[in-house]
């Protein structure tokens, strides 16, 4: 982008200031005022219909403000051009909406090409953006989405929105529509990214967990009000009310937390996520892409090998299957939760197996749980 | 008997001239019919009163069209010209602009999310995803061209529906079957390579 396109290098603040929001006579967002922060991840969570979706949109323009201001780096929103405004500010959603008649670099690199960059820089920033949402780019780069999973379009859903490298990102539930797992994955790759970027956030989820596990701060919403807006740690010690406890506090969860064992929590083991060693790379590859997956258990016989995870398999294309694999923690059943969530948090691990003589089911960290032991 | 009546009706020159027709007159149908589906992609209601004027006049039978255009521009090749024009905008305009306006939500939303402008949007997202629509609408167009051409022959248009002419006036079966049956042929040819296209399109540009 041109120096002069570019409205901010970076994001001091953020203030939405007293903002409604009216469809006839229903009220979308109902006077929400509220203050991110440079460089944080906000999350705005609350159920469907609440105005979540609604405020996120505000902030670009793709709705319109009825009542109030939003200003970054004290600048009303609506002193600049709206088309511009949105340039200057990353957006991704839950459909992803890749152009299903461009290729990965096309999609990736519209916005660049028609703001005149040279093909040479276009191939570059492609390419490093690939790698960054780990995609080997020689393998993706002159795919067309169809040929792509679901995770794969999303990470190219989160490349093409950084591609401008704006320092403000709005993502709308962009992990919503993933299997559980990989959802926790591509969750667990996003942090690691959001490190290296340094960029302002604001995230819309449904997902209490997803919340807790990405947020800097939460913000929750109910019928378009802002309920409350805290650290993780203040709403769980201090809620503001009663919706605000029950959220955080999903009562068959927590409740009876010591008598809570592994198996109760776990996702039983699908046939999908069971690999062989006798299998190529090829074919475990192909098979995670049919099955929408990006993660496996390795099995010897009946013997529990080790897991595996798809980016590893594209790394390494030429080795065997059994040479690939990972230790995760493994559980018995009956383990109690308790332990088993403060393994998996000194182990700095996400997934975990529960064993029975042989694989059971795969137990994810919950983010919530982890606070409370 | 083919080689006699393709010799004394002069059926190669004939089909040059009926594809001539027919192509010149696809190419300005092509041309207009896109620019109004283009025109009217973001103004629904003058879409909805140029779509049914157009869709009046399609439905004029073939013949009387052509008779109605006689007194403005007489006989021969220009009625027949316009007739097989103003028969068959509607299916072009018409395809383009459903093809404009039917783009899925999610690739519109992400367009304008990514700060693309209105017009950047139509020529980067819009028209390449209603190719294949538009491709339908041209089909439609080129069989319905190759109708009112061959319907030309009676005012004199030349083509191929002469030697039909001349076979219902001599009342000569032989020339009616061979040169009905070569324009028959040449219709279903016609069509394939349009199928063909559509399908190509289809592939490329096609939403699964």
């Amino acid at each position: 982008m041109t120096s002069s396109n570019q409205f901010f290098e970076k994001i001091q603040e953020i203030n939405i200031d007293n903002v409604t929001k009216k469809y006839g006579s229903i009220t979308a967002v109902q006077e929400v005022s509220l203050d991110i922060q440079g460089g944080e991840l906000l999350i705005l969570l609350g159920p469907s219909g609440c105005g979540k979706t609604t405020l996120l949109r505000m902030i670009n323009r793709l709705v319109e403000i009825d009542e109030g201001t939003i200003s970054i780096n004290e600048r009303d929103v609506q002193d600049f051009d709206p088309v511009l405004l949105r340039k200057n500010i990353g957006y991704v959603i839950q459909q992803i909406g890749l152009f299903p008649h461009m290729t990965v670099k096309e999609n990736i690199g519209l916005v660049p090409k028609l703001e005149g960059w040279s093909e040479k820089k276009i191939t570059g920033k492609v390419r490093e953006l690939l790698e960054l949402v780990s995609l080997p780019p020689d393998e993706f780069i002159n795919r067309r989405p169809k040929q792509l999973s679901g995770g794969q379009q999303q990470r190219i859903g989160l490349a093409r929105a950084m591609v401008m490298d704006s320092p403000l990102l709005l993502m709308d539930e962009p992990f919503g529509a993933l299997d559980p797992i990989l959802r926790k994955q591509l969750q667990e790759e996003f942090i690691g990214l959001k490190e290296k970027l340094q960029r302002t956030i604001i995230f819309v989820t449904h997902d209490i967990e997803e919340a807790f596990r990405l947020g800097d701060r939460i913000a929750i919403l109910k019928d378009g009000q802002l309920i409350q807006l805290a650290s993780k740690n203040e709403l769980l010690v201090n809620p503001a009310n009663d919706f605000i406890a029950d959220i955080v506090d999903s009562n068959k969860k927590f409740r009876h937390l010591d008598n809570l064992t592994v198996q109760d929590i776990m996702l039983p083991l699908e046939e999908k996520y069971i690999f062989r060693t006798n299998q190529t790379v090829e074919s475990a590859i192909k098979k995670m892409r049919q099955a929408e997956i990006e993660f496996g258990i390795v099995l010897e016989k009946h013997q529990y090998i080790g897991t595996i995870k798809l980016n590893q398999l594209y790394a390494n294309p030429d080795k065997i299957l059994s040479k690939l694999t990972s230790e995760v923690p493994v559980f018995q059943p009956d383990e109690s939760v308790t332990v088993a969530m403060n393994v998996m948090k000194n182990a700095n691990d996400f997934i975990g197996v529960i064993m029975e003589n042989k694989p059971k089911g795969i137990l994810l960290a919950d983010e919530l749980l982890t606070k409370l032991v | 008997m083919i080689a006699q009546v393709w010799k004394t009706q002069q059926l190669t020159i004939k089909t040059i001239e009926h594809l001539s027709m027919v192509f010149i007159a696809l190419l300005i149908i092509i041309i207009i019919g896109v620019a109004i589906g283009i025109f009217l992609y973001n103004k629904k209601n003058l879409s909805d009163i140029v779509l049914n004027i157009l869709n009046v006049i399609e439905t004029i039978p073939e013949l009387v069209l052509l008779v109605i255009l006689m007194p403005f521009f007489g006989i021969g090749y220009k009625p027949t010209l316009i007739a097989s024009i103003l028969y068959s905008i509607l299916p072009v305009a018409r395809n383009t602009y459903v093809g404009l306006t039917q783009v899925d939500r999610q690739y519109l939303e992400s367009a304008r999310a990514m700060g693309l402008a209105e017009r950047e949007i139509l020529w980067n997202i819009r028209i390449p995803l209603a190719l294949p629509m538009i491709a339908a609408g041209i089909r439609i167009a080129m069989v319905f061209t190759m109708g009112v051409v061959t319907l030309g022959g009676l005012i004199a248009a030349g083509g191929l529906g002469g030697p039909i002419q001349t076979g219902i006036h001599l009342y000569d079966r032989d020339i009616i079957l061979v040169t009905g049956l070569w324009i028959g042929i040449l219709a279903v040819l016609v069509d394939s390579i349009g199928n063909w296209i559509e399908k190509t399109l289809n592939r490329r540009y096609g939403y699964d």
